[in-house]
């Protein structure tokens, strides 16, 4: 005949099997006395294992959370990221993850942006008037690699809270908050006010952006590492074009030689380690097999009668980035021998995504915010 | 345009960061006002400072307490701050505060020791660099450290990290 106990003759036992286990909840049972609770309790768990300790509480002396304590019981503050898994699982949902599509933008958006790349200058001091003919051939890379330097910021961001040590947190978010900033001073630099910057990064159709097609290979750590690596080099290379020497330009230049430092030594430790050396030779390898349209000329700054193939002056200024990338102590660079040019939709879900979180972040801020 | 008495108005802006005047900081490069308009120059001690916006702020907000009526136009000039600029004053207050500044020997502002260490390129801020004192064992930031990797050695570490 089942007997339904009560608080008062049940007793729960907790047992440790051997020093180095801890003491867990092992089971119940019913005894009519407290003595006879212990004898059943060394039968009933301990008749096979050797037990270290048994504890036999009566259920009655216990304070228990009953079904309604769940709201009570829940975690109060959710930090998925301090979790040890979280970087493996994190890393393993984004790349499973399909490629993100962006709805067609509207026809306004479309003429906003274009009328943001009529370049707003004259007014504007720092504009590029003093840059000569030399100068003007290098305003097209200069754009390129500020959408790449965009990109590449917003996803640092999106690591801050996916590091390996709080060291990495402080590095990540200052490269990744200077990218933002080095983008948006070389579109200062080029005429645009803030309305423009500010319409030329979020409201142009993905079908203009010109990113290089290392930010594609965005993903990982050792591929990020790799990518911010060439993206430095190459921003460091054409801040030191005697056309751009002016003050915010060279103040890039020193920024960006920090992060150029801080990524060479992740790419030196990255291919020393030997739990490393194979996944990083790879990621470096195909970044700077795709690095070759850093310098290359963008799909709309190709004037009609020019000559095929890249100009002398982008093949100077990818000899340098290819000795600066060589000098970096990464595993074996695919750089090609001459830049290539970019074409247009590269970046895939990388790009897509970037874009996408920046409208959604947007949408919930009043418009005048970004007036 | 020529210097304005304004000025001084706009040196006495605090940092929102830091309890030490803008002047100071040498952030402020010039104020001009002409045709009921007022020109501030600023200079950020980093490209990517992210107090450029409540420094707008707090300056538009001074200089109409000051002068009502004029339209006031801010112009951040980048890259035109250098540690130089930061004033004696200026020096003293960051000092006061734990900070020093970039340029001379990273002494500790609590010991006066220049057994320093650097304890990462990348502090709380994008313009400030993480030292600890040897002598005394204090952590200490020094501010303005655009391109510090030239301005200080870096040691060659074969592990990770910052």
């Amino acid at each position: 005949m089942p007997h339904v106990p009560t608080d008062d003759d049940v007793y729960e036992v907790f047992a440790q099997t051997g020093t180095g286990s801890a003491l867990s909840h092992v089971g119940s049972l019913v005894a009519p006395r407290r003595d006879a609770a212990w004898h059943l309790a060394k039968e009933t768990y301990g008749r096979r294992d050797d037990l270290f300790r048994l504890w036999v509480v009566r259920r009655g002396d216990l304070i228990v959370s009953s079904a309604g304590d769940r709201g009570l019981l829940a975690a109060k503050t959710r930090m998925p990221h301090r979790q040890p898994g979280f970087p493996t699982t994190r890393r393993r949902d984004r790349s499973a993850a399909p490629d993100a599509t962006i709805a067609a933008p509207a026809a306004t958006v479309a003429t906003q942006a274009a009328a943001a790349r009529e370049r707003p200058g004259g007014s504007v001091s720092e504009c590029g008037d003093a840059h000569g003919v030399a100068g003007r051939a290098l305003d097209g890379l200069w754009l390129a690699l500020a959408d790449d330097l965009f990109v590449l910021g917003n996803r640092l961001g999106e690591r801050i809270v996916d590091y390996i040590d709080l060291e990495e947190s402080l590095a990540v978010g200052s490269i990744g908050q200077e990218a933002l900033a080095h983008a948006e001073t070389v579109l200062a630099l080029h005429g645009f006010d803030g309305p423009a910057a500010d319409a030329h990064f979020f409201e142009r159709p993905r079908e203009q952006w010109q990113v290089s097609r290392v930010i594609g290979r965005l993903g990982d750590w050792p591929s990020t590492v790799a990518c911010g690596l060439v993206i430095a080099a190459a921003v460091t290379v054409l801040a030191e074009e005697p056309a751009a020497h002016e003050p915010a330009i060279a103040a890039v230049r020193d920024e960006q030689l920090v992060h150029l430092d801080h990524w060479r030594r992740w790419a030196r430790a990255l291919a020393a380690w030997p739990e490393t050396s194979e996944e990083f030779a790879q990621a470096y390898a195909e970044v700077t097999r795709s690095a070759g349209d850093l310098f290359g000329a963008g799909p709309r700054d190709v004037p009609a009668d020019a000559p095929p193939g890249p100009s002398a002056a982008a093949a100077e200024l990818h000899g340098r980035l290819a000795a600066l990338i060589r000098d970096s102590g990464g595993p074996g660079s695919l750089l090609p021998d001459l830049p290539v040019a970019r074409a247009a939709g590269n970046g895939g879900s990388v790009l897509a995504d970037c874009l996408a979180h920046g409208r959604v972040v947007r949408e919930h801020y009043a418009p005048e915010v970004f007036r | 345009m020529s210097p304005d008495p304004l000025t001084g108005v706009v040196a006495d802006v605090r940092d929102p960061e830091i309890d030490v005047g803008l002047g100071d900081l040498g952030v402020v490069r010039s104020v001009a006002r002409a045709d009921g308009r007022i020109v501030v120059r600023l200079a950020p001690t980093r490209l990517s400072c992210p107090a450029r916006g409540e420094i707008a702020r707090r300056v538009r907000s001074a200089l109409t307490d000051a002068a009502p009526g004029n339209r006031i136009e801010i112009v951040w000039e980048r890259g035109a701050w250098q540690p130089t600029a930061v004033t004696d004053a200026g020096r003293e207050a960051l000092r006061t505060a734990g900070y020093r500044v970039a340029g001379a020997v990273p002494r500790c502002p609590y010991c006066g020791s220049e057994d320093a260490v650097r304890a990462g390129r990348f502090g709380g801020a994008v313009c400030k660099v993480p030292y600890d004192c040897r002598g005394c064992g204090s952590p200490f930031d020094v501010i303005g450290t655009a391109g510090c990797s030239a301005v200080l050695p870096v040691p060659d570490v074969t592990q990770g990290g910052s």
